[in-house]
This record gives C-alpha cells, structure tokens and sequence, in this order.
C-alpha cells in the first residue's frame, strides 16, 4: 500500500492506462510542457511523447468533438478540461453527440472517451473557479458520471472510466487534490463504475454524499457518535448510474436520511435521491428526507465571507444530524 | 496596413506631449499597483494576481485614443492598466484583491478587477476565456441602434483568439460592420501554451482577411503604434467603416497568475530577454530623449504613485469583508 | 476567541496600544472599533474581526507588542453553545483516507502555495415543515410496524420531537415481548389477522414486559394427598354439585390463603407507589375459544373450595358460551394460570399489568421421591436404609412470577412456600365448604 493525495491518484491512473494501452491519449490545455495546472499529467509528455499527450489550443467545444471523433475510430482519449467551469462549451459535443453515438447507431459506433475536470470551490476560486456542473451531466443517458473522493477510489474508476466503453464525466474536487491523502494499493486494481461505497457503517441515520463533502460528513459522524448518533456514510461515487440498492439497504436500516452536496440544493444529485428514496423505501422512513446542500446563488462568490457562506463545513453537517436525530 | 513599426524610433509626432506624459504617469502608478498586489500575493494578503506587466503600453495607451467616458471597454482578466487608465482608482483596485466591501465592480464576488463599472464604460465579466467577444460585438450592435458614435474596444489574448466566440464574434461584426476594434494582446502563450501550439499561422491578424476587415499588427510596448492604429480603427468605426483587429506583440514576463510556475516551460534566458521589452522602461527613454521627462520629474512621479499605492494598501487591509448578509442579494431583479 | 494584532503594514512588526476604545464585559459587534493601535507609520482604530462579548483585555494601554500578540479576549456567541469538540484526526489513514493538515492547498487557478481561508460558519439548520404535526403523525416506518404487529400506538409514549412516536418506540416495544427482527419482510410468511382478543392479549403482554421489572421463582408441591382426595370425592361431588372439583379450585384456595398472610402479593405498582388491594379477586386464565382469557372470581376470601369451584366452572361456561361481561374479567387482583392442563412443567407467566405477581400450577406427574421411612407405609415404600425410602408421590410444581418494584424474593418465596404448604395439607381431612 502507499500513501497519496488525488492528484497523484488521478496522475497514477492516467499514466498506468497510457502505459497499459497504446489507444489511450490525452489532450487538453496546459497538460503537456506544463504538466497540467494542477500537475496532473506531470512527467507524461516526456514519457509518451508529444503524439499522445498533446497541448491544445483554447477550443473547448472543439477538443470534446476532436476527443470524440478519435474515439468513434477506436481511440480512448482522455480530455482534460482546465476547470469544469470551462466545460460548457462541451455540452453541445458531450451531451448533444457523445451521449447518443452508440443509440443512434445501434452499437455499430461507440464513444469510449473520458472527460475530466477538476470541479467545486472552497479554494477562493470566485464565480468562474468553483463550479460543480455534475448535474447537468447526470442528467443524460448514455453518460456515465463518476465523482470520487479518496485517493483509493479515484484511482480505481479512473482506471475504470479509461476502459469504459462508454463516455464517462469524471469529475475532481480540486480542494481535495492535496488536502485529502488515503491508502491506495500499489498492484493493479479497479473500483466498478455504478457502485456506492459505505465509508462508515451506523444504525440511525444514513448520509448520502460524495466529493468533498464526504469527508465532512466522516467527519461529523464521528463527532455525532460521541453523543451516541450511529451514523451509516454512504458515498455515492457513482453519479450516475446512481446504486439504488446500497442506498435503499441502508435506509431500511436506519429510516433517517441526511443528503449532503455541495452543488447548488433544487435539482441537484440529492433531489434525484430523495425521488429514489421516497419511492423504494418508503415505509421504512422515520423522518422526512432531509438534503443539506448548495444555496440559490448563481455561482461562489470570491471574497472569503461571501465563499463561506457557500461552502458546507463539518459543523453544519453535525447541527443537521442532531436536527434528525432528534425528529 | 501590416506594416510592423520600426522598435527603434516610436512616433511621438502622433501624440501630443502633455498627452504622453499622462499616458507615462498612467504608466507608473499601474506599474507599481501592478508589482505591489504580487507583493501581497506572495505574502498571502491577496489570493489571486494576474498581471498587466509588459502589456502596459497598448492598454493604457489604447484608453488615450478613445473617448472615456462615452466608449465602451470590454476587458479580459490580465487589463489591469486598462482600468487604472480609464479611473479605477488604486484604493478601489485594492478592494479588489483584498476581496473587500465596497469593491466597485462585483462587491468582491468575482475575481480582482472583474465585473462591471458601467459609468466609466468598462466591463470585465467573466474568467471563461472569449465570452466577452461576441458580447462587445452585441454591444457594439445595441450602440448603432441607439444610433449613439460610441465605439466598443474588445480586449483579448492570443490565447482567445483560438475559440470559436472568437471567430463567431469577428464574423458577425465584420459582415454588419459594427463599431467594434479587437485588440488582440499578443504575448505568445496561453497559459503555458506557445503560439505555434495555438496556430499554424504566425501573426493573427492575418486571419482579418478571412472576415473582409482589416488587420494590422503592432509592437505594442510603442506607444505612437499604439496610439496611432487605435485612433485610426476609431475613425473607422465611427464612420461606419466597421471594425479593426489590431494585433499587439507584448511580453508576458511573469508567470500566468500567481498559481502558475512558469519555469517549467519557460527558460531563465527566454525571461531575460521578454524583460527587455518592458513598456514602462521604453517609454521613459522615449520621453528623457525627448525632454518631455528628467530624473527630477520622473523621481516625482514615482514617489507620487507609491504614496498612492501605500495608501490604498492601507485603505484595503483596514476594510471590513462583506457582510454575509448580502449573499442572495441580487440573484433576481 | 483571541484577538491578535494584525499584519496593519509592510514591515510593521510592532505597535504601541493607544486607547481602548471599549470595556471589559462590553458586547462588541463585528467591526467595531476595538482599541487604538499606533506605528511610526500609520494609526488605526482596529475593528473587531468578531460580535461577541469583550471578556477580557490582555494588551494595556501604552503597551508595545508585536504583530500576531493577542491583545483581548472576545468571547462569540458560538463558543457559548457548547459546541462539540471534533476528535483527535487519526494518524493511520486507510483507503478512507482523510484530510491532512499542513497540506499546501491549491490557488484559485492552479497549485500553488497560497493561504486558506477560514472558513466562516453559516447557519444551516433545516427546517421541519411538519414539526408540528409530528406528533399527530405516524411516519410511513412507524405505521407499517404497527399494523403488523397490531400496536396500540395510544398507549407508548414518544420520545422523539414534541412526542412523535418514533420507530424506535415502536421497535423497543415489541422487542420487550417478542425479541424478533422486526424489519425481515419475507414473501412467502402468511399474515393472520388479529382479532381484538388476541389485539388485547399483545397489548397487555408488550405493556407487562416494558413495564414491570419481572423475577420468577419455583418450587415442587407433594400433593400426593391432595390427589387421592380428589380421586375420592371426584364422582361424588359431581352428582351432589353439577360442577366439578379441580386441582385449580384448591390452588386459588390455598393462594388465597397465603396471601392473607403475604398483603404485599395482592398489590399494585402505581405511581411509584405500593397499593395494597383491600379486596382480593383472583383471576384464572382460561385458554376459551378465540384465545386467553381472565376471568375474575370476586372476594375469594369469603369464598370455600366448592364456592370456590363454582365460581370457576361459572365463568368458563361463560367463556365458552362468549358470554363473558365486562366485569366479569376486570378488577382482578392476582391471578392462577393452571399450565399444568397443557402439559407443562414449569412455566414463567407474564405477570398481568397491574397486578404484583402470578402463580402457575403445573402438570401433576408421579415421580420417585426420597421420603422419611414410615413403616405405616411399608407396601408403597422402598426403604433405602433406616431413615430413607423411595416412594412414588404426585408432585407438582408451583411457579411465581413477581413484579420485584413490589416485593424481593424473600416475600415471594415466603408467599410461594406458604401456598405449597396449603397444598400439601389437602387431603381426606380436608373440608371443601
């Protein structure tokens, strides 16, 4: 086992596919010479060469169409987008075009690219930093959208999302590049793609989360447990396919759910969980659903009192589940 | 028109003297903001910087052939002189890096120096690069509905000019020949990217063909280069000739933000040499050369800009943050 | 929350502390002017960087001291509310992994060193759109427990928000008698409706078992004369009376018997109070047609064994006609459960709500029991040596349970010991009226 933060999980993934798998590339702005602005595709271009990591021009629209055309021809490029706030541009290619290749074809055409960002705020990253545009993606079948929050997973389905032969979003809280280190195994190894985790196991409420926030509601858990609150963690990883089961099992057992995002709350992740909750479990329900998430605000604002009333923090986490505990 | 100006002898017969010497005092006071916020930067007393350094001359020397106050100004992220030149004043650009209340442009919601000041005509939105092309062009378009003379000065990147706003921007406001002039601030990397990575071609203004328009590029470290393509495509556009690109060779000697480490692609003897295009420097020969400006006044001028840089640090530290109550402000009407 | 001298200038490494500008105990409110501070290059008047109350002023006025000393304490509203302390970060991740400290965090626009910023607490606390009505409600968990294991929710009380019984009530409630996992759906199961008798049987024995803090204790009865007794007068007595004569009939009458000696059985646990019954009416559990049942019979002190038999062989008549009345199965104060006429051997009654105790006799079987010599029963004995003999003798065991808020083992044993006494002293002497 070793002992790293994400971006050198997603940096060992990339390399370790590159390395396994002559069809897979990578492109994107500031990824070669660079490194990548967060350095995670330090060292590739002396290691693949500048016909498998190649830098591109500002061309968002046009890199996600390039990505998918090579994929059409049985490539498996990787694309890089500087920061999810940058990948509108890529909806029309993604969601208009990728998402249906293989639908519109019946199967003759497949778009097995990856596309990934890193996404969220907490780091002073203003309006245009600190995006989380995860929804937008889930939103779309024949997308995978995948968001992991420790190192072991985010290697593991990255790897996962390099060999899927469907289009993944996958989506890295920039806060937790370096801020977030996990046991990762040094042999080979993959996470499946659809598959929610439970990170902690409890009895009385069951949190759905994933990315950042994840660690916040581990956090607040074990805080909450001092004062005898068993909380069950699951997170979700998997955006979409969303895993009913693992979720539907917890809260048989619990009957209490809190939903943590950091995305803005209506029509974000956790409203597609509390519709899958409401339907599959409820009469195991104790409690009304209960989402703690992004406010009304078209984007994070820069100045740090602004931002903090944005992001979600362990103690917010904390007052929710004793709100819930207590119902 | 493509004629590249001589670097050795700037046309000082097309400005006026005074005006040159207001263009020089711009010059110093952005310069020393502009080194005082990396300062803070590299102290942790502002989050984010992104300098104007190197690209002076064309921004504040641009604002001088328009007319403030009436044009309109649509900047990009690393305009910083454009701003101190159109009136921002020093304290109000600290607010801005301090993220402090009373910011002018966002309230310290966005970026330093990003968001709007519509009364000195300038609008700097968004850090999504090339959105503000085909918005200048639309502004451009509401103008000459309003039948107002206002011209649109749309500032951008080598780095823009690789987006498809870009082209859809100079397309459609070439074919309705809108008042609009781009200024294309050509420092040879997009970030880390160099320019033979971003085009095949070797100036961008060669691409204003593609649109009927014309198209020139410049030094733009010389002012009179600058002075003089920029009151032309003004005449241009308030004579409903259409618009300009304007194509500014600069260099970009500090890294890309304060985020950026830009030794990993770029070598100590490349930055050495970009130094040596240093606008502020060039112009003060300029002006000693031409009597215009002596050790004494120019002592002057720089101790007046520091006095106003400290004072507007000071001003910014001592501000209080916004207050979390005007979060949802301002979501809807 | 410690309020510090900030960086005010570049290369100001010390102040001089002017005026304070308020007072100790003073709420101070975000951005107030706190106190005067004073460089060779500029003066401010510090705001405070928090709302708070100013407890206590650590720098004096006139005082130098360096940028990052603490100059006062402000105590905020936050740190006033007991907030729960978050536990020490662990030192081993695992593939959870975690956050680390010291972390050199990404910028706004890459990684880069740059500080963090702190992050301001907002109040996030959601909103219960049905808290109050909660109470009223039983949630979809809640409903679905209670109609299947036929609940009687107005009788537990909620512990969750303004009363709200929640599924936890509900689980811990029937835990207490049935002790199954009560979340198990399994298909192929067949559900049997409730009728209301077998509805009151569940409700009494969930609430005797939430409620009463049970002990139970046993002890074997000889009524090998008892038996013969009955076995004598068994025809007899029929034709004279129409009704028969049973072992439960002597029972009632012997627990009667010791009671009156033993007040603390004929009690009830009330209030955090002992109340001793002055009537004693003792119930016996008839197994009738559509379940258990308890009919009482009314001031047994007054009444004999055959009275005693009478009253019993009344309500069973009932029982079995479903004539039963109201009055005729409350109001009991003990009760005798004849287990033995369904096989058993030894039994633990659950004690029926309000009641201290309840006894069980059980099944009568002949075993060879050490008995004293007796040379006037040399044909039934097998002498072991001079003093000892084996015999076959009718034994019977007499069980107990006690509501222990009430009475220890001692008043039980005592009572338990007087009612085998009684029944060991029935015999062809014995009179029934």
């Amino acid at each position: 086992m070793q002992e790293i933060n994400i971006i050198e999980a997603v940096r060992q993934a990339m390399y370790e596919e590159m390395d396994r798998d002559d069809t897979v590339f990578i492109l994107g702005e500031d990824i070669g010479v660079r490194g990548g602005v967060f350095l995670a595709t330090d060292g590739f271009l002396e290691s693949f060469g500048a016909g498998r990591v190649i830098d591109t021009p500002i061309s968002e629209s046009a890199i996600a169409g390039i990505a998918l055309g090579a994929a059409m021809q049985g490539m498996r490029p990787i694309v890089e987008i500087e920061f999810a706030d940058f990948m509108w541009p890529v909806f029309n290619q993604i969601l208009g075009e990728a998402a249906r290749i293989r639908y519109g074809t019946e199967g003759k055409l497949q778009a097995p690219l990856v596309l990934r960002a890193p996404y969220g705020g907490g780091i002073r990253g203003g309006l245009y930093h600190s995006q989380s545009p995860e929804a937008y993606f889930a939103h779309t079948p024949g997308l995978k959208v995948v968001a992991p929050a420790t190192p072991f997973d985010a290697k593991g389905l990255l790897k996962a999302a390099i060999r899927d032969n469907d289009p993944v979003i996958f989506l890295e809280h920039k806060k937790t590049y370096r801020l977030v280190k996990g046991q990762v195994p040094t042999e080979e190894y993959t996470v499946p793609i659809g598959k929610a985790d439970v990170k902690l196991e409890g009895e009385d409420i069951t949190i759905v989360t994933y990315g950042l926030m994840l660690h916040h509601c581990v956090e607040a858990a074990r805080i909450v447990k001092e004062n005898n609150i068993s909380v069950e963690v699951i997170d979700l990883r998997t955006l979409r396919p969303i895993d009913h089961k693992t979720l539907v099992t917890s809260v048989m057992k619990t009957g209490k759910v809190l939903i943590v995002h950091e995305d803005t709350q209506a029509l974000g992740i956790g409203a597609e969980v509390s519709a899958i909750l409401a339907e599959e479990v409820f009469d195991y329900l104790d409690a009304p659903i209960r989402r703690l998430a992004g406010p009304e605000v078209p984007a994070m604002p820069f100045s740090p009192t602004l931002e903090g009333e944005f992001m979600i923090v362990s103690q917010d986490i904390v007052n929710a589940l004793a709100h819930l505990s207590e119902y | 028109m493509s004629k590249k100006q001589s670097n050795n002898k700037p046309d000082v017969g097309v400005i006026p003297a005074d005006t040159l010497l207001e263009v020089y005092k711009t010059m110093v006071q952005s310069r020393f903001l502009d080194e005082r916020v990396w300062q803070l930067n590299r102290q942790g007393r502002a989050a984010l910087v992104a300098s104007s350094q190197g690209h002076e001359a064309v921004q504040i020397t641009s604002v001088f052939a328009l007319q403030k106050g009436n044009d309109l100004f649509y900047t990009y992220y690393r305009d910083l002189a454009v701003m101190v030149a159109l009136g921002v004043t020093p304290r109000q650009i600290m607010l801005g890096y301090m993220a402090k209340s009373g910011e002018p442009m966002s309230g310290a919601r966005q970026f330093p120096t990003q968001g709007a000041m519509p009364n000195l005509g300038l609008i700097n939105l968004s850090n999504v690069v090339a959105t503000q092309l085909p918005q200048a062009v639309g502004a451009a378009l509401g103008c000459v509905q309003k039948k107002s003379n206002a011209v649109v000065a749309v500032y951008f990147g080598d780095g823009a000019s690789s987006t498809g706003d870009c082209h859809e921007a100079m397309n459609f406001a070439s074919i309705h020949q809108l008042p609009v002039i781009f200024i294309c601030e050509n420092n040879g990397y997009a970030i880390s990217v160099p320019l033979s990575k971003q085009m095949a071609i070797k100036k961008i203004s060669v691409r204003a063909a593609s649109y009927n328009m014309p198209g020139i590029t410049i030094d733009g470290t010389d002012v009179g280069a600058v002075f003089k393509s920029v009151s032309e495509a003004a005449d241009r556009a308030r004579s409903g000739n259409g618009p300009t690109l304007i194509e500014a060779m600069v260099e970009r000697y500090l890294p890309h933000t304060g985020d950026d480490d830009d030794k990993r692609y770029r070598s100590k003897e490349e930055l050495k040499q970009a130094r040596k295009k240093d606008p502020v420097a060039i112009l003060k020969v300029l002006l000693k050369t031409n009597n215009i400006l002596n050790e004494e006044t120019d002592a002057e001028i720089n101790k007046i800009a520091k006095e106003k840089i400290d004072d507007a640090t000071e001003y910014g530290e001592s501000a209080p943050y916004p207050d979390a109550g005007t979060f949802y402000d301002h979501v809807y009407s | 929350m410690e309020i510090v001298l900030p960086q005010l200038a570049e290369s100001i490494t010390e102040a001089i502390i002017g005026k304070w500008l308020a007072v100790e105990g003073q709420e101070i409110d975000k951005y107030q002017p706190l106190v005067e501070v004073i460089t060779d290059k500029v003066n401010v008047e510090m705001p405070s960087p928090v709302s708070g109350r100013l407890v206590k002023i650590i720098a004096a006025e006139g005082e130098t001291i360096l940028v990052g000393s603490v100059l006062a304490d402000i105590k905020t509203s936050e740190e006033g509310k007991g907030k729960l302390q978050s536990p020490p970060p662990s030192s081993n991740l695992d593939t959870l992994g975690g956050f680390i400290s010291g972390a050199p965090p990404v910028g706004p626009t890459g990684a880069a060193n740059v500080p963090q910023n702190d992050e301001s607490k907002k109040s996030t606390v959601a909103q219960d759109a049905s808290e109050k009505t909660a109470k009223l409600k039983l949630s979809p968990a809640v409903k679905k427990l209670v109609e299947k294991h036929n609940v009687d929710v107005g009788e537990l009380s909620g512990t969750g928000k303004f009363g709200r019984v929640t599924r936890k009530d509900v689980q811990l409630y029937l835990h207490s008698t049935q002790g199954t996992n009560l979340d198990e759906t399994d298909d192929n199961d067949t559900k049997i409706r409730m009728d209301p008798i077998r509805k009151i049987t569940a409700k009494n024995m969930s609430l005797s078992a939430a409620e009463i803090p049970d002990a139970w204790l046993t002890i074997e009865a000889d009524i090998t004369d008892l038996v013969l007794l009955r076995q004598s007068i068994k025809q007899s007595f029929y034709s004279s009376n129409s009704f028969h004569i049973t072992y439960l009939a002597f029972a009632v009458y012997a627990a009667c018997k010791a009671i009156q000696t033993h007040p603390v059985i004929n009690a009830s646990f009330k209030n955090d109070e002992i109340v001793l019954h002055a009537d004693l009416n003792i119930g016996i559990a008839v197994a009738g047609p559509s379940g258990l049942i308890v009919p009482v019979i009314k001031n047994v002190v007054d009444k004999s064994i055959t009275s005693i038999a009478h009253e019993i062989d009344r309500l069973i008549d009932k029982v079995n006609s479903g004539k039963l009345t109201h009055s005729d199965v409350t109001h009991g104060t003990f009760t005798v459960n004849n287990t033995g006429a369904l096989g058993s051997n030894l039994s633990i009654p659950i004690i029926v709500p309000g009641q201290a105790s309840i006894l069980t006799t059980e099944l009568v079987t002949k075993k060879p029991v050490v008995v004293q010599a007796d040379v006037n029963r040399a044909s039934t004995q097998t002498v072991l040596d001079g003093e000892h003999a084996i015999e076959i003798r009718s034994m019977m065991n007499l069980c107990l349970s006690f509501d222990h808020r009430i009475m220890d083992g001692v008043e039980a044993a005592g009572f338990l010991n007087d009612v085998k006494q009684n029944m060991e002293s029935f015999s062809s002497g014995t009179s029934l009226v």
